[in-house]
């Protein structure tokens, strides 16, 4: 897949899963490189862009195993931008669906 | 590349940046714990590290959004510079459609701000001419209405450039946005 596309939709997909349950940096790296192949690495500064625009708060928690980790939250502003994006993405690949649709479906 | 050579150039990557200790620390956590976790995990160093990508790129990506937060909180003209130089560090992309407006629109600014200046200061010429032998009581109320127009544009171009702060701040993050990760 084309990697504007993948790097868009990044910030969507990371929103998706925290909203989910509170989600460490591993794990969300795991989720998403099990459907998309995206560079790990770039998940870390998105997410600090997003925690400092107030989207997530975060939160350490021992674990049971290895060390503590840094958990992630949707606060309820990231949710309202995450409910936005979603709306804008369906309105957007729903157009593109349509226009592929038009244009080679009847070919 | 093992966690410790992945560590280090990104640690590198960001000191010459000149990113304070702190906010350095604070960066390089994240991938710590994930390489503590991923190798709990049973994966290998070298696995890990280039799944997570290459590390100057990430401290690229890193580096915007602490300059432009930096530019966002602490307002001067230097962290402004720095936040678009991140941003045009990005991306070639960016050399475009971030330099050329912010270059315009900034030598615009400055202009203008010449401008009011000099015009502030027309009567101390009105005094000049007053000295090389030529009193023009015309000239003096012309001198006192353009000293008096560069204030208003002294005191238009403050604001204005408060307004071009943001503006500027706005459009990098637009456009960081616009090509997030692109490479």
């Amino acid at each position: 897949m084309n990697v504007q596309f993948k790097k868009g939709v990044l910030e969507l997909c990371v929103l998706v899963l925290i909203s989910n349950k509170d989600q460490y940096g591993y794990e969300l790296a795991q989720s998403i490189s099990k459907r998309i192949n995206v560079a790990e690495g770039t998940i870390y500064p998105l997410l600090r862009r997003l925690t400092k625009e107030g989207y997530f708060t975060t939160y350490l928690a021992e674990s049971s195993e290895g060390p503590s980790r840094k958990y992630y939250s949707l606060t309820n502003k990231g949710r309202a931008y995450m409910n936005q994006l979603i709306n804008e993405w369906n309105e957007f690949s729903k157009s593109v669906n349509e226009l592929i649709e038009e244009v080679i479906g009847n070919d | 590349m093992t966690k410790e050579d992945f560590l280090k150039s990104l640690g590198r990557e960001l000191e010459l940046q000149k990113v304070p200790e702190h906010d350095r620390k604070e960066m390089l956590y994240d991938f710590e714990e994930h390489f503590e976790i991923a190798l709990a995990n049973g994966e290998k160093e070298e696995d890990i590290s280039r799944n997570l990508g290459n590390p100057k790129t990430i401290a690229k990506e890193l580096l915007v959004d602490y300059r432009i937060s930096k530019a966002e909180t602490d307002r001067s003209v230097k962290n402004i510079t720095y936040a678009v130089i991140a941003t045009l560090s990005v991306s070639f992309f960016n050399i475009v459609f971030v330099l050329g407006p912010v270059v315009g629109i900034f030598g615009a600014y400055i202009g203008l701000c010449a401008s009011a200046i000099i015009l502030t200061l027309s009567p101390l010429l009105w005094v000049i001419s007053l000295l090389l032998g030529s009193p023009n009581i015309l000239g003096f109320f012309v001198a006192v209405a353009f000293c008096g127009l560069g204030i208003l544009l002294g005191i238009g171009m403050y604001y204005a450039g408060k307004f071009l702060y943001k503006w500027i701040l706005n459009y990098i993050k637009f456009n960081v946005q616009m090509i997030k990760g692109v490479h």
